[in-house]
């Protein structure tokens, strides 16, 4: 610190950069990259301004330790305002539920705060909110989770209740009814939103009825088919401290954190024995899936195809590759589709990352009347980035860059820390992995970003998927060359 | 960690917890309002140019025009003449705008040594835009903005209902009768001349404010600013859309679209952000429709079973508000069935004041979203923006969280019987569409709205 104040004064004018900062500033006195120039010279708008050096950061790691009974714990003391954000992460999910009982993990995930302990379903909720307690139960494909966002003085309090919401469930039969009935209407209501119908026929196309396919909500017919009694067993196989992890981030000193989580799960384990559905085969290579929305003022659209889960070994070139080829705003497939030829609001790539497989898609919402154009636009996009457009020097640069500056800002809340130590346990990541991906990153060589790229040039491992107009789009699409395969949004064949 | 010594504090003195925003604010002498709030937790800085200017402000026939503007800010400048959001992408930098009636956003957050980037670029296009305005660039996002108004409105389930609410609730020639995102008929008739004109009155220092949050020192950012900003001709302060408080009515509409469950909206005209009533109605949606116990929630989609669910909030606008209570029907229940229960759920909990535990639990959770506002340097950036457009003043958290904090039972109760009066109410039904029914949406008129849930008001992000 006092270093870099004598640095200053020695500068003389101001510096943006350094405020706060313990770490020394890396530029020397000779570099006039600094706004100095800036506020000494006559406003220059002859280019962007330099920046000033950089103040160095990387996210710490969380601290871990086990319970008695094997649950892990992570917690890091973070932000500057008395919340903390708590998760449990149990590291098995919809993957889990039977074929013929979609809907089956997020039912009875659904259910675990409709009453538990001594509390029924309204006294429950009604202590939540005098606690000032959020709770929100997630499950997809690979976990179940239980966040609560919190006061922090009321952590203890509320780890109590998400002991009983957690190990002591009620399960009562009229709640069971009252919350099916209620995710069948939702399923009804989903029905109707194009993003649903597309999102059903990727997932039948890509995933079929095995691991990372089947709605994770459910659909009218699945859901019908559940009792209480599936719901209950299906309970006792997954919600077992067996791989269970906490992660306590916020306003909470660790002793705070660690003696209530003790007092309420210390003596929590037990083995799962749900079984993951096997990864089925790929059967939406080369063909086009429609699903009809007659009137739809804007076709859904995708072009996606089998990639690698979360233990890819090209993670990270994945990532650069990415960025500029469909995620950034200036990237290749916005700046077409949306910035060239207005076709759409917006337009984007991304890797779906489940534990064990995953995908690759790009996805726009476009107008009704260029629905064959977008694709044909997205399919050129595909075949030049390996082929007569590789991605250049500076794409790969711009990209690392980036990514690398925009890190810090995205461990800024309580909320979005904790729910990135979340991810370490899904995916068996070592507690270092934050810290280290900046340096991943920075390795990732054009030639890799390029290797990367033309894994996914053949066109005919892609799947077409249009929601919208049948009447007016279907026409157009003829002699796209690929196999036409028509479904609803509940994902029937048509 | 300095966090640690703060919850001991706490545990010492619980008055110590209230949310805090320190803030500097003066002028440039071009009028330019600056809010300076440093943060030097992490190496990051969030800066936002608010321009006193949205959808109210357009005049008969250009609907859509501010959000549209917005767009083309994007499109380059004199001495930038590309993309805005290219310099951005590496430096790993967010940046955006939305365009809500009352007002016009643009924000960026970068590395802090980055600041000058974001300084130089807003100050360049708050300048001279002009010089780098093209026809081909306005026919350009002129395209982009209708494929939002499909994306968004058009094309989603009930997305048409907010725009149909403006008709309803305020009369032709109102500045809200429309909402941001425009007709397609007027966003085609927007010409180059309605763009220019629309920069020169509005896009000026004396019109605008600049906020910085984060990681700088302000003895060193405000010559920046003065160099940056300083030589800007100041333009003057464009005077706010002037409009009666619309008389209370009693209208009924029926709308269909693709949807397989009804929805009702009830709506009332409340008063405007900040002024007597507001946080009490507030806290009203809460004890309506917050938790299971809630005084609609509860016998409607709990006990009865009637409604898939209901919300109460309010949309707080800066020349008056309005208050909607929305219910969707379950499954197999009628649209008739689900007013005559809504009505009676409402007339029922809206007879007496809210139970101290009832208030309670709306103060907490309105406290802990205080919190929240106050956590990432954006978003605090924006609270202050919106602080100083609506009470001049940027330093106005205390203020505005002890509106919730010292709300009684009985203004909150009173708060309800005089506005959302039963035999005064816009009701709105969305039907579904019968089965062989007409192309839905492409035919509706005009406009598009605010969603329960987004910030108050805003809408229209550029993306």
């Amino acid at each position: 610190m006092s270093m870099q104040k004598v640095w200053l004064t020695v500068l003389g004018a101001s510096l943006l950069a350094c405020g706060g900062s313990a770490e020394p500033a890396k530029a020397t006195p000779e570099a006039p990259a600094t706004p100095n120039a800036a506020v000494e010279a006559a406003l220059d708008r002859s280019g962007l301004p330099q920046p000033g050096p950089a103040r160095v950061w990387a996210p710490p790691a969380p601290t871990a330790w086990q319970l008695p009974g094997g649950v892990r714990v992570l917690h890091q003391t973070h932000g500057s305002v008395p919340l903390v954000s708590l998760y449990l992460v149990i590291p098995r999910g919809t993957e889990t539920d039977p074929p013929k009982q979609a809907g089956l993990t997020h039912l009875m995930g659904d259910l675990l705060d409709e009453g538990a302990g001594k509390l029924d379903a309204l006294q429950l909720n009604e202590r939540l909110m005098q606690l000032a307690t959020d709770i929100s139960i997630s499950t997809s494909v690979d976990v179940v989770s239980v966040g609560m966002n919190m006061i922090a003085e009321n952590f203890g309090p509320s780890v109590d209740l998400l002991a009983d919401i957690v190990r002591r469930p009620r399960f009562d039969e009229h709640e069971f009814q009252r919350r099916k009935a209620q995710l069948v209407a939702q399923a009804l209501a989903n029905e109707a939103d194009p993003h649903t119908g597309r999102r059903v026929a990727l997932s039948s196309a890509l995933y079929g009825e095995g691991y990372g396919g089947l709605p994770t909500t459910g659909t009218r017919d699945s859901l019908a088919t559940i009792s209480l009694a599936d719901i209950k067993a299906h309970y006792s196989r997954l919600m077992v401290g067996e791989g269970a992890t906490f992660v306590v981030v916020g306003g909470l000193a660790r002793d705070e954190a660690g003696k209530h989580l003790e007092r309420a799960f210390g003596d929590w384990g037990g083995k799962a024995k749900a079984e993951a559905r096997p990864i089925a085969a790929d059967t939406g290579a080369g063909k086009l899936y429609f699903v009809d929305y007659p009137g739809a003022a804007q076709s859904v659209i995708g072009v996606a195809r089998r990639a690698p889960g979360s233990d890819a070994e090209d993670l990270f070139p994945a990532t650069v590759f990415n960025r500029s080829f469909g995620e950034s705003f200036t990237s290749r497939v916005n700046l077409n589709l949306r910035e060239d030829k207005g076709y759409t609001y917006g337009a984007m790539s991304m890797f779906q990352r489940f534990r064990k497989t995953g995908m690759f898609g790009v996805f726009s919402d476009v107008r009704t009347d260029v629905t064959r154009a977008s694709l044909d636009e997205v399919l050129r996009e595909l075949g030049d980035v390996c082929g007569a457009r590789p991605l250049t020097a500076e794409e790969r640069d711009n990209s690392v860059n980036g990514l690398l500056l925009g890190y810090p800002g995205s461990f800024e809340s309580i909320g979005l820390v904790a729910l990135r130590f979340a991810q370490l346990p899904i995916y068996d990541r070592p507690l270092d992995w934050y810290e280290r991906w900046p340096e991943r990153v920075s390795a990732v060589t054009l030639e890799q970003v390029n290797a990367l790229g033309s894994r996914y040039c053949d066109r005919s491992s892609f799947t077409l998927v249009v929601a919208g107009d049948k009447a007016k789009v279907a026409p157009t699409l003829e002699g796209i060359g690929y196999g036409w395969v028509e479904l609803d949004a509940r994902g029937r064949p048509r | 960690m300095k966090l640690l010594p703060f919850v001991l504090t706490m545990a010492l003195d619980a008055a110590a917890s209230t949310p805090k925003l320190p803030v500097e604010q003066y002028q440039l002498e071009n009028g330019l309002t600056v809010l300076l709030s440093e943060d030097h937790a992490l190496p990051v800085v969030s800066i936002e140019v608010l321009y006193l200017v949205g959808s109210s402000y357009e005049r008969a026939g250009r609907s859509g025009f501010a959000h549209l503007f917005e767009h083309l800010m994007f499109q380059g400048s004199e001495h930038y003449d590309q993309e805005y959001f290219k310099p951005y992408e590496p430096i790993g930098g967010q940046v955006n705008g939305t365009t809500s009636r009352d007002r016009t956003n643009f924000f960026e957050v970068v590395p802090s040594n980055y600041l000058a980037t974001p300084l130089w670029m807003e100050s360049d296009r708050m300048q001279s835009l002009l010089p780098a305005l093209t026809q081909e660039k306005l026919d350009n996002q002129r395209e982009v903005v209708k494929n939002e108004r499909r994306q968004r409105n058009e094309n989603a389930p009930y997305g048409m209902a907010q725009e149909y609410l403006g008709e309803m609730l305020y009369p032709p020639g109102h500045p809200y009768r429309h909402t941001p995102i425009g007709s397609h008929a007027d966003l085609s008739a927007a010409t180059l001349d309605d763009v220019k004109a629309f920069f020169q009155t509005y896009y000026v220092p004396a019109n605008a404010s600049l906020a910085l949050v984060g990681d700088f020192q302000s003895a060193e950012v405000k010559p920046l600013i003065q160099r940056y900003f300083g030589g800007i001709p100041a333009g003057s302060r464009a005077p706010r859309p002037v409009a009666a408080v619309p008389t209370p009515g009693a209208l009924h509409w029926q709308k269909t679209d693709d949807v397989p469950l009804p929805r009702i909206y009830l709506a009332w005209h409340t008063p405007a952000l900040f002024a007597a009533g507001d946080a009490e109605l507030d806290l009203l949606s809460s004890v309506l429709s917050s938790g299971k116990t809630s005084r609609l929630f509860y016998p409607l989609v709990y006990d009865k079973k009637i409604a898939k669910e209901v919300e109460a909030y309010q949309v707080s606008q800066q020349l008056s508000s309005y208050y909607v209570v929305e219910a969707t029907a379950a499954p197999g229940q009628s649209v008739d069935t689900l007013y005559t229960e809504l009505m009676k759920a409402l007339a029922k909990a809206l007879e007496t004041p809210p139970e101290a535990g009832e208030l309670e639990r709306a103060v907490s959770a309105y406290k802990k979203q205080f919190y929240g506002r106050i956590e990432a340097v954006q978003s605090r950036a924006s609270t202050l923006g919106s602080y100083f457009q609506h009470t001049g003043r940027a330093d106005y958290l205390a203020q505005d969280l002890a509106r919730y904090v010292e709300a009684t039972p009985e203004r909150v109760h009173g708060a309800g019987r005089q506005y959302l009066r039963l035999d005064q109410l816009v009701r709105l039904d969305i039907l579904p569409e019968p089965k062989d029914g007409p192309g839905k949406k492409d035919a509706a008129p005009s406009q598009a709205g605010v969603r329960p849930g987004a910030a108050k008001g805003a809408t229209g992000g550029t993306r």
